[in-house]
């Protein structure tokens, strides 16, 4: 996470502890709410949601602007970006 | 069910220029912001940009410049791999509105640095989590 200024860092940090504190509860989450989109806030477990939508609706109506994080359990992906994607130029079409 | 048209017309003709659609994809104008709810005077802002539909995606991205103009929050972390290995980058939370398809719901998108280079074209692109709403 990028930190730019101190409010950044301070909101990283308070990120870094909710994935950590995501990661410690792994094994409850995994059984108790696999698939479902959590939220955890000053490192504590939230809530869990069945989409995306509505868990940062609840995020959003709670907590505001944050920190907090919204994930999904069992579910890490690395996303790939085609370098079409990711590279094609500004002056294709000039 | 609503329609919207994802391609680039010809100002002369009124008909669809192939070209266009060729060189940057089928885009969509979608407006950006942080929140779902109707905004306060004061408050964050929203932008209108154009975003690439990659129907082949299995998250959406952002370009980091404007996820951080608009103070999107950052709401998790996600690695990224393409041509240059793979990397770490913030995931934002934004709420995505696509007026031509009366269609509003909020969105997570990695922020990627590589998307910078193509700001001012698509500077966002909406994967299978869009998708799957239609």
């Amino acid at each position: 996470m990028r930190h730019d200024d101190p409010k950044d860092a301070t909101r990283g940090e308070a990120l870094q502890r909710n994935i950590r504190e995501f990661n410690a509860q792994s094994d409850w989450l995994e059984q108790h709410h696999n698939a479902k989109w959590v939220i955890f806030h000053d490192a504590s477990f939230v809530d869990a949601f069945d989409t995306f939508d509505t868990a940062a609706r609840e995020a959003v109506g709670r907590f505001g602007t944050g920190p907090y994080l919204i994930r999904q359990v069992g579910r890490q992906v690395t996303m790939r970006i085609p370098a079409s994607v990711a590279f094609r130029p500004d002056h294709a079409v000039s | 069910m609503p329609l919207a048209d994802a391609g680039f017309t010809d100002q002369d003709t009124g008909r669809p220029n192939g070209a266009l659609l060729l060189a940057f994809g089928p885009t969509l104008w979608v407006t950006v912001s942080h929140s779902v709810q109707d905004r306060q005077p004061g408050e964050r802002p929203s932008q209108v940009v154009l975003a690439l539909v990659d129907t082949g995606a299995t998250e959406s991205c952002i370009d980091g410049r404007l996820a951080e103009e608009l103070g999107l929050p950052v709401i998790d972390e996600m690695d990224m791999s393409g041509v240059s290995g793979t990397h770490r980058h913030n995931v934002y939370l934004a709420s995505v509105s696509i007026p031509d398809l009366e269609f509003l719901q909020y969105g997570r998108f990695a922020g990627s640095i590589c998307a910078m280079a193509v700001r001012s074209t698509k500077p966002c692109s909406a994967g299978l989590s869009f998708k799957t709403s239609y």
